[in-house]
């Protein structure tokens, strides 16, 4: 089922955003994703990995007909996550499968549901992650 | 003076949004490869970032060991990317005239780094060797690295995670902490191999020292490596020169040049690098445990999960 992200809580992000995320320069995020239309996503958590050097998300968004997209958002390499605060255990266990979370991305520019993560929020407003959450993926 | 206390605040906000993660790119540019901070600036940099600060302590000029990088965030790691301190991402942008084999693999060398290919952002920047402005979407493009394969020796030191150096009496051994390398430079007074018979991923090294500048000779690089991340190539026949000087208790300069007349038509100059020495106590997980991290690319998770499921889906056209 293709997204169709203007139903789905998609927005613009503001300057303060924009601006961050432009000041990004790792690998391969300015040629894969639209960094400079970022989108909000609200979904459920499938899958979660603490891996290096990528962290990976996986999560489902419903959209006002009920279809269901499995949506793919790569995040920071372990390590930032670590220097925040955020270990595996603690952040595996509040991304578990099932979480109602908010996410900022940066779409895949092919129209893939796949992104590069910026900030993700669970439903009570806590921010999980680094702060900025999430730079765009390294290498 | 209000001109020294903007510089300060402007340092300081700099450095707050490179603790944040932010990665300030415009920072870094006005920063490439800083030199030893003045006064001000060090105040401003003490109140985030004091392991960065040149210090007074008393050192051996000849003692390299340590854990040295060129990240200034707090635990020396900084997931890949940029940061203020930092310095250039490149081996140098002084980049000499390829031979037409060496434009041949340059050119099948397809990065994802640097300004997008084709873009407008390109096209903007034709200061810029083309190596720097041609980046495509990982899933177009050829990077060993995306499947975990090693650095090689000078991409490995570039990259602004921790190294460490371990001294022995007859090697020095560089840990890298980004893909887990080990390099060997041997200071048993060997002769470095001028035409090895099988190539090694690390090279062949031997190192000596002049005066307070150790020297490192090598040869013998897999080709399959690049010099960095934007796609330079280099051959089976490269030669490797770095000259380390520790110039500070907790800095170590390291100046390079590449000999490799199958690519390059003269010898290629690189840019200085700076490390900052980190201790072991810096760098510690949730658990408080200190010392290098187990930094790996294991194809379990890149190659087998993040390849499959992420990056090949992001694909581009035409690139």
């Amino acid at each position: 089922m293709k997204a169709r992200v203007p139903t789905l809580s998609l927005m613009l992000i503001g300057n303060l955003l924009l601006v961050s995320v432009s000041l990004f320069a790792h690998h391969g995020t300015f040629v894969s994703y639209d960094t400079k239309h970022p989108v909000t996503l609200t979904g459920v958590v499938a899958e979660y990995h603490f891996t290096n050097p990528h962290t990976q998300l996986y999560f489902d968004v419903t959209d006002d007909k009920g279809n269901v997209t499995r949506w793919a958002a790569e995040g920071p390499a372990p390590e930032i996550w670590v220097e925040a605060g955020w270990g595996k255990k603690r952040t595996e266990s509040t991304l578990a499968p099932g979480t109602k979370i908010t996410i900022t991305l940066s779409p895949a520019r092919n129209g893939k549901p796949v992104g590069a993560a910026a900030k993700i929020f669970l439903a009570n407003g806590e921010q999980v992650g680094p702060a900025g959450a999430g730079e765009p993926p390294n290498q | 003076m209000k001109s020294t206390r903007l510089h300060a605040q402007i340092a300081g906000v700099c450095l707050f949004m490179a603790w944040l993660a932010l990665v300030p790119f415009a920072c870094a540019q006005e920063q490439d490869e800083p030199g030893p901070p003045d006064a001000a600036e060090r105040q401003a940099r003490a109140r985030t970032l004091a392991r960065i600060q040149p210090s007074d302590k008393k050192f051996d000029a000849h003692d390299l060991s340590g854990i040295w990088t060129r990240s200034s965030s707090p635990k020396g790691f900084t997931g890949g990317g940029t940061c203020a301190d930092c310095g250039d991402r490149g081996y140098g942008k002084n980049v000499p005239p390829l031979t037409p084999e060496g434009k041949k693999i340059f050119d099948a060398n397809k990065p994802s780094y640097g300004r997008t290919l084709g873009s407008a952002d390109a096209a903007a920047h034709p200061e810029e060797d083309i190596g720097r402005r041609r980046a495509v979407s990982p899933a177009n493009g050829t990077d060993p690295y995306q499947y975990c394969n090693p650095m090689g020796v000078t991409r490995a030191l570039i990259f602004p995670h921790p190294i460490e150096f371990f001294v022995l009496p007859d090697r020095i051994i560089q840990h890298f902490s980004w893909g887990e390398g080990i390099r060997t430079i041997w200071t048993d007074a060997r002769k470095v191999l001028e035409d090895p018979d099988q190539p090694r991923w690390w090279g062949y090294s031997v190192g000596h020292w002049e005066g307070d500048t150790f020297v490192v000779e090598s040869t013998g690089h897999d080709e399959r490596t690049w010099i960095d991340h934007f796609g330079y190539p280099h051959s089976d026949q490269m030669r490797l020169e770095e000259r380390y000087k520790r110039t500070n208790y907790n800095i170590l300069e390291l100046n390079w040049t590449i000999t490799d007349p199958k690519i390059y038509t003269k010898p290629w100059v690189g840019d200085t690098k700076r490390f900052h020495l980190i201790q072991t106590k810096d760098i510690t997980t949730v658990d408080g445990w200190a010392g290098m991290m187990e930094d790996p690319c294991a194809p379990a998770d890149e190659v087998d999960q993040f390849d499959k499921r992420i990056r090949d889906l992001t694909g581009t056209k035409p690139n």
